[in-house]
């Protein structure tokens, strides 16, 4: 790294924000919902913590995949809820219907 | 009957979240911008657009990048707004007064002038690479934009703040 | 009404309004999550759909056609309540998705009661000759889901997915009298 760089990565480090930035930002948010189990991602994180690969190259690839796999997820479930919907929907007008 | 996932917004996982990056979203702001009030406006609209995208969130990795992407966008976004103002800095910090010459003896603070002066797109992969010690792919991803770009602008950028650095040492 | 809800949604369509589809923003949603015993949350903005669209295979024929689906969405947004009991959520939180469904372009194509109280309604989202997004509020007694669907959409997509995915096929029945109008 130049000097310049160096410089650099010194001029430009993080900062705190203000004093009160959570409580503003809490303010903002109003009531948060209590919690009632942990959110399943956490534990998913868990498991990738105990493989140790967080600082490779190769865990940024794996992490990908995982992302990748875990949004198609999601997209086949919207679909199938839509679906589910759309249907129950046209099942309704039948029976309004007398079909 | 539907499936049951359990992904939810929770008072501790999120506290938690904010508590650990919330420096990181207000540097991003702070350096684009260099505007404490719209620094800390982006990154409140930061936490909140997460707040509501919660249930996208899948790691720890994934809210790293999710939300310098996010930061990185909304400070861009927020620079375009004040275009007018920026280009009034540009011209004071292009040339020194006197005054900063004498007092601002910090080359931080001078670089952080500059860094603010750049063109969005150079701005923000500068201050990516070295504010969060990113490298080219990640920057890339984050950016939306391929390597070989990225690597263009942080060069740019590097070029620009080098030919400011060595005027500012020659009328000291 | 008297036509199936796809020659609706076609009816819909021909209603001409170009306008831009956003997120919506619902108060409230947070407290009607803090009342239900299950809750699914599904959001998936366009880059993440993006992201979705590269694992969706294309020599699954179901997952070939969500793939086909979703390249152009901007994204989808759903949000479902199961309740342990009848009453958790009143017609006043129903009534906050509705108020976001005044926004200009928007247009209601199907709305059902059932006499065991299921409501269900469709809106639409016009955009030349195409859906522009579609939003779907159904609300039972113990269970009330939102969906929206943002982007251009074709109706006979959804309903090619019926038959597929654990759902039973939506029978596409052709009106008994012809061509009637609305």
């Amino acid at each position: 790294m130049t000097p310049l760089e160096e410089d650099l990565k010194k001029a430009l480090a993080r900062v705190e924000p203000p004093d009160g930035f959570t409580e503003r930002l809490a303010a903002r948010m109003g009531a948060m919902p209590a919690r009632k189990r942990p959110p399943v991602y956490w534990r998913w994180a868990a498991a990738a913590a105990a493989a140790a690969v967080l600082f490779s190259g190769v865990s940024y690839e794996h992490e990908r995949q995982a992302r990748g796999e875990a949004a198609k997820e999601k997209v086949l479930l919207a679909m199938r809820i839509t679906s589910s919907k759309l249907q129950q929907a046209q099942h309704q007008i039948e029976e309004v219907e007398g079909h | 009957m539907l499936t049951a996932i359990p992904i939810r917004v929770t008072t501790d996982a999120f506290a938690e979240a904010v508590e650990t990056h919330k420096a990181m979203v207000y540097s991003i702001g702070w350096h684009f911008l260099h505007d404490r009030q719209a620094a800390e406006e982006m990154a409140q609209e930061v936490f909140l657009q997460l707040h509501r995208n919660w249930g996208a969130i899948q790691s720890p990795e994934h809210l790293l990048f999710w939300l310098r992407r996010t930061a990185t966008h909304r400070a861009i976004d927020a620079g375009r707004k004040r275009k007018a103002q920026a280009e009034v800095a540009l011209e004071e910090a292009d040339e020194p007064t006197m005054l900063e010459r004498v007092h601002d003896t910090l080359l931080s603070s001078y670089l952080q002038r500059m860094v603010g002066t750049l063109p969005e797109k150079q701005r923000s992969a500068i201050l990516l690479r070295y504010q969060e010690d990113m490298d080219v792919e990640e920057i890339a991803e984050v950016l939306e934009m391929n390597a070989s770009t990225v690597k263009t602008h942080i060069a740019r950028g590097l070029e620009f703040l080098r030919g400011k650095v060595s005027r500012r040492l020659r009328k000291i | 009404m008297k036509q199936p809800f796809l020659k609706l949604i076609m009816v819909g369509l021909s209603l001409s309004c170009l306008c831009a589809a956003e997120e919506f923003k619902i108060p409230g949603l947070d407290k009607m999550a803090a009342r239900a015993k299950e809750t699914v949350e599904v959001t998936l903005d366009q880059s993440m759909l993006q992201l979705a669209s590269g694992f969706l295979s294309k020599d699954d024929p179901d997952e070939a056609k969500v793939k086909k689906l979703v390249a152009k969405l901007k994204g989808i947004y759903v949000r479902s309540f199961e309740f342990s009991k009848e009453g958790e959520y009143s017609a006043s939180d129903v009534e906050i998705f509705r108020t976001q469904l005044k926004q200009p372009g928007w247009s209601r194509i199907v709305g059902v009661k059932s006499v065991d109280g299921e409501n269900t309604e469709i809106y639409v989202l016009k955009s030349g000759e195409q859906l522009g997004g579609l939003v779907v509020l159904a609300a039972e007694p113990k269970e009330f889901t939102f969906v929206h669907i943002d982007g251009p959409i074709n109706p006979e997509d959804l309903s090619e997915l019926s038959g597929h995915m654990g759902i039973p096929e939506i029978v596409k029945r052709k009106p008994k009298t012809e061509k009637k109008e609305e």
